[in-house]
């Protein structure tokens, strides 16, 4: 996918930051060295392009008082599909990847309580027959996803 | 003594209020020259008061940024990578921190080996091709001198999404 180089300064930088003030794309316009009008119009069409996913807050669970944990299971392959979709469909399911490996189903639940996603975990378990082994947090040492194009 | 549940109370609240506030702030901005106009106006709030509130979220912690996410398969990015290492329970501040200096890695967390592994350190990794994350995980190693590792490629992606901020 073609990006130039205004393209990609504007990508690394808001991937850092985008300004919380009036007008933001004047911001990132006088970063870079070009008009307001051509910053918005340029992340607009990056959005319409698939390569801005969203631009909005990253939200820090913990301090709303929400809770979660990463979960890990073997699953057969004929059954991947089916037991990844009843996962999907519980709405503090925020990640859940197929992958290589002694535990191939990873999935990341946030929830209020503990007992919320232990009840949801539970029943996946009955269900499927499965062993869901978790994971939870101890120590935050890096959140922050950030790709240099 | 006596001030400790009335402290927390306080904070259970802030929490609240905190959700109420974000229930009503969209994850994906709407495109407008001036989004956060669109945004206070939902809230019923000034866009002063609104950009106010926003900052001291971000002070607080409870917002990390604001930012562009991207879709880091559309970039080149197609590979990403778990890993979990074995890391003395003595060094793994020392450690994790320096994982965390690897740009490759995007999230570092010590977690509970979960009654199923001795692994309690888990990065996750980002790289154009297997063999880039493969090479970024060599230089980890060499650098932290952990060489009890384990590596899961991503095969398939059924769900990635925010955290959503649902009702009371």
């Amino acid at each position: 996918m073609h990006l130039d180089d205004i393209d990609r300064k504007i990508l690394n930088l808001i991937q850092h930051e985008f300004p919380v003030t009036k007008r933001p794309f004047s911001h990132i316009a006088k970063a870079i060295g070009i008009e307001e009008k051509d910053a918005f119009e340029r992340i607009k069409k990056l959005k319409e392009r698939g390569i801005i996913r969203r631009i909005g807050p990253v939200i820090e669970r913990k301090k709303i008082g929400y809770v979660s944990v990463l979960c890990g299971l073997y699953v057969e392959k004929d059954k991947m599909e089916e037991i990844a979709h009843a996962i999907n469909t519980y709405a503090g399911v925020t990640h859940n990847y197929e992958r290589d490996g002694e535990l191939n189903l990873w999935f990341t639940v946030t929830a209020k309580t503990k007992e919320e996603i232990d009840s949801f975990l539970e029943g996946l378990e009955r269900m499927f027959s499965v062993k869901i082994y978790r994971f939870p947090e101890k120590k935050v040492f890096k959140i922050k996803t950030y790709f240099p194009v | 003594m006596k001030r400790l549940p009335h402290i927390c109370k306080i904070e259970v609240m802030d929490k609240k209020a905190d959700r109420q506030f974000l229930k009503n702030i969209p994850e994906d901005f709407p495109l407008n020259i001036e989004p956060y106009d669109v945004l206070a106006k939902n809230c019923s709030m000034k866009t002063e008061d609104l950009i106010i509130r926003l900052k001291d979220m971000i002070k607080a912690g409870t917002i990390r940024r604001i930012a562009a996410v991207l879709y880091h398969r559309n970039v080149s990015y197609i590979c990403n990578a778990m890993v979990v290492w074995m890391v003395d329970e003595k060094e793994i501040d020392e450690i994790g921190k320096e994982m965390s200096l690897f740009p490759e890695v995007s999230h570092c967390y010590e977690r509970d080996t979960g009654g199923y592994w001795k692994y309690n350190l888990y990065t996750m990794i980002h790289g154009r091709s297997k063999k880039e994350c493969i090479e970024i995980v060599k230089r980890m190693s060499k650098q932290t001198g952990i060489t009890d590792f384990k590596i899961f490629f991503s095969k398939r992606e059924f769900k990635k999404t925010s955290v959503r901020v649902t009702n009371e």
